[in-house]
């Protein structure tokens, strides 16, 4: 477990020094802050501002739907391009903990990033009179937190496969966009569609989540999803040894 | 030439695949498991076979390599994994834990439908009718359900039917409409045809407690049959009455001398030649005792004496204050000048659940209202027609389909009231008049809101509505101060200006330092 905490710290550094962390996080606060300020600044002019802390949540998937490849595509294709992996897989480090660390130093920084976007919420509850209902807030955000800790994982299980960071990138993004409209061939009401229905990123978000229904299932699904995610990255890393 | 083994089995193994691919793509082109498949199942399996036999050896190294035992382990490992998280997951989805985290707790049942459920006494199955043209709506029902099945202590459960691919299911439960729900309990089931949760309570609580509800509709005047299938008849109201469970009778008021005791409403659907005055008398004592009545009048063409003298009309004007004009509605807003549409309805339980649907009526005369001395009877005018509207009264004009303007002097103006409900509350009457029958005909019935404006006044009329009454959920009014200026300012300064700032110059004295330290 130590081990799984050193790698995270570690990865958590880099990206405070990577250029690439930089342009992500500041893509995504400009997007959002003018997203944002145009709301209010139609409010100047009159226009009613709606009362919702989630003003900017469904800007923000569609920017971590990019940004989150971004993130993991160099996390284990660096390793392997360079060869030390060889060097992480001879030291007393399990492949779990390696691939269970290079994910939590993801999660780490994606979850400082998302950690910013609150500032939103608040100005708009600042604004809004009696204040903004607080509860949906929570479920939403929590609900993006596993929904994104869902995606590094698989971000993390695909960079396992590959040596080059830009095919990491567009696979992982091509399993994202798979889970996010794979909804929509579960429109009929036999089991096969139900499996499908069950397996899309959105319906677990925006059916229940989003909306200030806290439901565990959903939750479960997203650990389900992270957990299965960083199995297979192990099963990958691991078979290097016997490959 | 002599051909090496192992070049036979590669060649064979290959034969296998495309064999094997090739009945696959047969099967999705055409869905049959016919001879071609059949065919390249057997030539899969043959190759397979000759592959092995031409070279053993091959499998097994396959088998036994030091590979193969770790790839088949890893591959078990991960099925494995797989096949728990997805059980798991399935448990979850049947058993769903859901905490309501809004502040008006907007997704929750209310106490009395968690009443009716907490003690059910017998096993309830929900079944929604949801075709998949329909899906989003039936995936928009699926969480109150889930709050059901959450609050039922296992004793309610749901599930969704496609009735195009089980239309005999749907048959059997008197579905009409798509996205109806049935809630059966036992041998009794209700059709549901607002997925709300008043609407599915109230069903819970009939299915539960069945009772018998009796529906008669007068005959011997002519009147709309419930057994014709014809544009005109009346058989879609019967089906639809009977999967909401109530039972549906004719009525010969001359022949059987009274109303029978068992009657919860009795319906008189555009007769065509006038009721005799005993009619009206049985009528008028069934009423007094707390009856429920609902008359469709159509335009009669009936000259001013002819409709002076029609007793029905009389009855309805006298005791209930409700006159049925003699005329004629028409419409010029939209091509069909003879269809009255419905602009406006007045906050009714009757109209309440149409929400933006129109109701239109072909062929409608317009109600009125009048005076009634120290009455305890209650009217509404429910449905108003718009103001390019008027009811003409040259019914020649109508027929011949001449040219249609408003007259001065007798004819009366849009907005005409179409539909009026009225309530006797010290009897416990109730009373709905409409001026038009065909809008609930088969050929109409299911046209925008036209059937379920016939099917709730039947409710209200019988005292069905309302069986229980949700208590109303609380919204809290939230609104955003406008910004001032400076507010506007500082939203400026810190979203676009300072938090991506910050970002930048980190990055930037990061990127600085690292290019000094070279």
């Amino acid at each position: 477990m130590r081990n799984v905490l050193t790698i995270a710290r570690k990865e958590l550094r880099l990206y405070f020094v990577s250029p690439v962390a930089y342009a992500i996080a500041t893509t995504v606060y400009l997007i959002l802050g003018a997203i944002f300020f145009i709301n209010v600044y139609f409010g100047l002019r009159g226009e009613t501002i709606p009362p919702d802390g989630r003003i900017v949540i469904n800007p923000l998937i569609t920017i971590l739907l990019f940004a989150t490849p971004a993130i993991t595509m160099r996390l284990l294709t660096d390793e392997q391009r360079m060869g030390t992996i060889e060097l992480i897989l001879t030291a007393p480090v399990r492949d779990w903990e390696l691939v269970v660390g290079k994910w939590l130093g993801s999660f780490g920084f994606m979850f400082l990033l998302l950690a910013v976007t609150w500032v939103y919420p608040l100005i708009i509850h600042q604004m809004t009179e009696p204040g903004i209902d607080q509860g949906v807030l929570v479920s939403a955000y929590t609900g993006l937190i596993f929904m994104t800790s869902a995606m590094l994982a698989i971000g993390v299980f695909i960079s396992t496969l590959f040596r080059s960071s830009v095919a990491a990138f567009f696979t992982t993004l091509a399993v994202f966009l798979g889970l996010w409209i794979v909804e929509g061939f579960g429109s009929g009401s036999g089991v096969g569609s139900e499996i499908l229905r069950n397996l899309s990123f959105v319906s677990h978000y925006y059916d229940t989540l989003f909306l200030g229904m806290f439901d565990i299932g959903d939750l479960f699904y997203y650990l389900s999803l992270t957990a299965l995610a960083l199995f297979l990255g192990t099963q990958v890393i691991e078979a290097r040894r016997w490959r | 030439m002599r051909v090496r083994k192992s070049e036979v089995a590669t060649v064979a193994y290959w034969i296998a695949v495309i064999a094997l691919l090739a009945s696959g793509a047969w099967y999705v082109v055409n869905r049959e498991m016919d001879l071609v498949i059949q065919i390249g199942l057997i030539l899969s399996v043959g190759s397979i076979i000759l592959g092995v036999v031409a070279d053993p050896q091959r499998i097994r190294k396959a088998i036994t390599g030091r590979q193969a035992k770790y790839g088949s382990n890893a591959l078990i490992f991960s099925l494995a994994f797989m096949g728990i998280l997805s059980v798991l997951n399935y448990l979850i989805y049947l058993n769903p834990i859901q905490w309501d985290l809004t502040e008006d707790q907007l997704y929750s049942l209310s106490p009395e439908t968690i009443r009716v459920l907490s003690d059910l006494p017998a096993e309830v199955t929900i079944r929604g009718f949801y075709t998949p043209s329909i899906s989003s709506s039936r995936e928009n029902v699926r969480p109150l359900l889930d709050q059901y099945l959450m609050n039922s202590n296992d004793k309610l459960d749901f599930e969704f039917i496609d009735p195009e691919e089980f239309p005999f299911v749907a048959q059997q439960y008197n579905v009409i409409s798509d996205g109806s729900l049935v809630v059966t309990s036992g041998e009794t089931s209700e059709v549901v045809e607002y997925a709300s949760e008043e609407k599915i309570t109230e069903a819970l609580v009939r299915v539960l407690n069945p009772q018998e509800r009796k529906v008669y509709f007068l005959i011997g005047h002519g009147e709309r049959d419930i057994e014709s299938v014809d544009e005109d008849g009346y058989s879609q109201v019967n089906r639809s009455l009977v999967s909401k469970n109530y039972q549906v009778e004719n009525l010969n008021l001359l022949a059987q001398g009274s109303i029978p005791e068992d009657a919860s409403l009795l319906l008189i659907a555009a007769p065509l030649a006038t009721l005799l005055d005993t009619e009206i008398s049985l009528l008028s004592e069934y009423m007094e005792e707390g009856g429920a009545l609902i008359v469709l009048l159509e335009p009669m063409g009936q000259t001013p004496e002819e409709h002076e003298s029609d007793p029905l009309i009389t009855y309805l004007k006298s005791q209930w204050g409700i006159e049925a004009l003699g005329n004629f509605v028409v419409d010029t807003s939209t091509n069909l000048p003879f269809y009255g549409i419905s602009y406006e309805y007045a906050s009714h339980a009757i109209t309440e659940e149409l929400g933006n649907l129109v109701t239109y009526f072909p062929t409608a005369r317009s109600l009125k209202t009048v005076e009634l001395q120290e009455s305890s009877i209650e009217r509404i005018e429910l449905v108003l027609t718009g103001e390019n509207s008027w009811g003409e009264t040259d019914f020649a004009a109508v027929a011949s389909q001449g040219a249609l303007e408003f007259n001065e002097g007798g004819e009366e103006l849009g907005p005409l009231t179409l539909v009026i409900a009225a309530e006797d509350a010290q009897k416990d009457a109730r009373l709905v008049l409409f001026g038009d029958a065909d809008f609930a005909s088969n050929a109409f019935f299911f046209e925008l809101g036209n059937g379920d404006l016939l099917l709730n006044s039947i409710d209200w009329a019988a005292g069905e509505e309302q069986l229980i009454s949700l208590t109303l959920k609380t919204t809290t009014t939230r609104y955003v101060l406008p910004p001032t200026v400076q507010v506007t300012g500082v939203v400026f300064l810190t979203t676009i200006v300072l938090i991506p700032g910050i970002v930048i110059v980190l990055g930037g004295s990061i990127w600085w330092k690292r290019r000094k330290q070279g």
